[in-house]
Parts: C-alpha cells; structure tokens; sequence
C-alpha cells in the first residue's frame, strides 16, 4: 500500500503544476502575459490547497482507506474535465464582463482552477494518514511524503514547460494529466483494501 | 603554420581590445526596473539605445538612434519597415504595437501627419524612456499611446469597433515576440481590427526554426504575404499581410519611385527594398502552425 500511496502522490504533485503552468498559457490570450495574470493563477492554487488540506485531513478522521482515496483522485480528474472543455468559452465570457484584466484573471482562475484544485490539495493530508504508523514515526512519513509529492511537482513543472508544451498541444497535455489522475484513481479504487486503524 | 598563429592570435587580440573599448565607450545615461525588465538607455559610439538587460547575455536592441542624425534610421528594420508605405494610401488611422523607444511612431508622424496613431506598450517604464530619450511626444492630439498587453488591447478594440488602416505588429521582449502574440487566433483578432484596404506590418526574426512556423501561421491566416529583408539571417524581416488581394510586385514600383525622394532623408533606398520585396514562398510549407493551444516560441526559436 506504501508503494501505491506515494506514487499516487508524485502522480498527483506533477499533475497540480502542470495544469498551474498551463493555466498562464489558457489565459494570456484574454488577460495578457502579465505577472498579475501569475499572480491571479498562483493565488487560487495556493487557496485551494489550503482549503484541500484542511478538508483532506477532516475526511482522513473516518474510517481511512484506499476507496475513499481513490474516490478523491477519480473526482479530481472529473472535475478537470470541465476546465479542459470550456476554458475558452469562460475566458471569453470574463472578458466580456471584467474590464480589468487583474480581476478579470482572478475570477477566471477561481471559475476554471479552483474545485478540482482544493480535491487535488485533499490527497497529501489523507495520504500521510494512510502512510503513517506511529505517532513517533509520523513527523518521518510526513516529510517522506511531502518529499516524493514536491517532487513530482519540480519535474511536473520542468517537463510540461521544457517538452510537453512542445510536443504536444495545450489541451493534449491537460488530457494526458486528467487521465493519469484518473488511473490513479480507479488503481487505488481496486486495491485490496485493508482497512487502516493504529 | 606558425605564421598563420601569430596572426590569427594578433587578430584576437585586436577583436578583443575593440570589443572592450567599445563596452568601455557605451555609457549608461538611464536605467530603471520595471515590472517587465531591466531597462535602460546607453550611449555609445554616436548612438542612443534602449536595450533590456539579461545576464551573460548580449541584451537585444529595442530601439536605437544616431545622436548627431536622430533622422536617419540606425537599424535595416526600420528602412524595411518602410516598404509598408508602398501598400498604403494615406492612412488616417495607425495602430502600434509595441511602441520600444517610438521611433515608427514619431516616423509615420512626420510621414502622415494627418493620420492618428495609437500606440500600445506593455511596459510604462519603456513609454517613460521614449518619451524623455527618444523625442516621442503624445501630448499632441493625434497621438495616444495606451500601456496595456498588445493582445489584451486588441480583443478590447474588437468590442468596441474600432478599425485601423494599417497596424504595426512590433511587441518585442527581451528575447522575442510574447507567444500569446504570435498565433493563429491573435492574428485573426488583428485580422478583425483592419479596415477592407487595411495593411498589416509585422517585424519578426529571420534566422531560427521559428522562422517556418511563424510564416506557415501568417501565410494561414492571410494568404499571400510579401517579405523585406535586407541581408538573410543578419537583419530582421519585415511581414506585410492585409485583408484584401495584396497588388503584384510590378505594380509596387511606381510607389517605389514616388517614395523615393520622401524616404531618403530617413537613409531609405526605396528600389534596394523593391529589390528584395518578395512573395515567394520561401518557408517549410509542412512547419506546424503556432496557435493559443501549440505556441513553443521561444523553445522553438533557439533549436
């Protein structure tokens, strides 16, 4: 279960930056290449994860197992879906309504980012629970884990914005990161479970 | 063999004495951070630059004049930029994008006085330093100048109907165009912003992989383009696309002639940008396009 626990983790650290880094690219074409535009981006990521920890470590308090977390990663792949399909069509409306492209990126990444990012922030919490055996042993398993999740997120960023954008085409890649999120999902879904009480 | 050594070395160590006395000569008259970059002004052997300092790096040239000729144009970019004129008819009113130090602006003004000009630039610091350094002055009211993203300012100009005669593509940062600036859809947006007779400018690179991808995209959009560049793969080149059938080269000569007087002050030779006036299709035909979903540019342009 270790083994599933922390390469889900990496899959999904990787998949959160890639989609951070693409989401510059879905919108410079409405709001500009500006730094207000990474700033609009990294604000709703940073709020979502914040607000992901807090309910992924609530839902980690009831019976903990790897159904429910794959529930978790298979609803973070649905709710991409949405993004990957209409973010034109939301660019494109905000831009009509907003004048100022700060906000105008702000409220764009809070529509677009926000819900499949605060489900991606539920996984590191609820897999520490999973992972950790003593309490003497949890600050370890926390790093560990953080480690291997952080990770996936340097080498999410650094393949999407050196190769990925180059192979393939933006909405190819947000694909590729929906899938993987999912078949993380359905694997840990169909993992033998054992259920986790210490 | 020793011979050839010895010279070979002297001529590095000319090379390298030149080099330093040249950066030794270039003096920083102004310098300011912005948002953007690092910009600032210099003075060197006769000219004034505004360039965007990078590390390790030879910083690109925004905009360049000679001190003791301000008329004259410093780089081939803007005699090619000239070429524009051939396909217009007194324009009324001018969109640029990327205004750098304003040297297009304060040109078309002295060339069409009547015409309106509206400039964009990203970057307030760089409007600042055309203003104090380049002699740009938008107090008069036929020139305004908006500090917005180029692309941002045209989807806006869209909504609002605006309509141009002829718009210059000129947004530039310290390596290249801006990627969301160089795709199919931004082109189809400016493609909007033209009048029926409207011509659009664009000043690109001519060297690098870009080169294909960038002429497949704008061939895509408009069609049958024509090019201006001076020396292959050491000066930039000039794009000029529009909405409407472009005229054939044969008929661009009587402009060549007519223009001929007017732009030689500006150290124009119009018949050498007849000369190397082409619509050939001198790209890779198969070259990806670049649009809002595939716009590598920058990894593209240094493979």
């Amino acid at each position: 279960m270790n083994l599933l626990v922390l390469t889900c983790s990496f899959i999904a650290g990787f998949c959160i930056m890639t989609i951070e880094l693409l989401g510059g690219k879905i919108l410079s074409p409405y709001f500009g290449g500006s730094v207000y535009v990474w700033g609009s981006i990294i604000t709703v990521f940073m709020l979502a994860l914040s607000i992901g920890y807090l309910l992924g470590g609530r839902l980690s308090l009831n019976t903990p197992n790897t159904k429910k977390y794959g529930i978790i990663f298979v609803a973070s792949a649905l709710t991409c879906i949405p993004l990957i399909l209409f973010h034109e069509t939301i660019s494109d409306w905000v831009f009509e309504m907003v004048e100022d492209p700060r906000y105008g990126s702000l409220i764009t990444s809070m529509i677009l980012f926000f819900i499949p990012t605060v489900i991606m922030g539920m996984i590191a919490p609820y897999s520490v629970r999973l992972l950790v055996s003593s309490t003497e042993s949890s600050g370890q398993t926390a790093g560990f884990l953080y480690f291997v999740s952080t990770l996936g997120s340097a080498l999410g960023t650094l393949a999407t914005s050196f190769y990925l954008v180059l192979w393939f085409e933006l909405d190819s890649v947000l694909w590729g990161a929906v899938t993987a999120l999912f078949v993380a999902g359905v694997v840990s879904l169909l993992f033998p479970q054992r259920e986790v009480t210490h | 063999m020793n011979k050839i050594l010895i010279s070979l070395s002297l001529s590095i160590v000319a090379l390298t004495c030149l080099t330093l006395s040249s950066t030794a000569q270039a003096k920083i008259i102004d310098q300011e951070r912005s948002l953007y970059q690092n910009v600032y002004v210099s003075e060197e052997i006769g000219l004034r630059c505004m360039r965007f300092k990078k590390r390790n790096q030879h910083d690109l040239s925004q905009s360049c004049i000679f001190l003791d000729y301000p008329g004259r144009f410093v780089f081939d970019y803007y005699k090619q930029a000239m070429g524009v004129n051939f396909f217009v008819d007194n324009p009324k009113e001018i969109l640029i994008i990327g205004l750098g130090g304003g040297i297009l602006a304060n040109t078309f003004n002295e060339i069409y006085p009547e015409a309106h000009i509206t400039s964009v630039e990203i970057d307030p610091v760089v409007t600042k330093m055309a203003k104090k350094h380049f002699a740009y002055d938008d107090s008069s009211d036929n020139l305004e100048t908006h500090v917005r993203d180029g692309r941002v300012f045209v989807k806006r100009a869209i909504k609002k109907g605006k309509k141009y005669d002829l718009i210059l593509l000129d947004a530039f940062n310290g390596d290249y165009i801006p990627e969301h600036m160089m795709t199919k859809e931004y082109l189809e947006e400016v493609k909007q912003l033209v009048t029926e007779q409207g011509i659009i400018m664009a000043n690109t690179f001519s060297s690098s992989k870009l080169f294909d991808h960038e002429s497949a995209t704008y061939h895509e959009v408009f069609g049958r383009m024509y090019q201006i560049t001076l020396e292959h793969g050491k000066t930039n080149r000039v794009i000029i696309v529009a909405k409407k059938a472009l005229p054939n080269k044969k008929e661009l000569l009587d402009k060549a002639n007519e223009w001929h007087a007017k732009l030689s002050r500006y150290g124009v030779d119009t018949f050498g940008l007849y000369e190397v006036l082409t619509d050939e299709v001198n790209w890779d035909t198969k070259a990806k396009i670049l649009t809002d979903q595939y716009s590598p540019a920058n990894l593209l342009k240094d493979q």
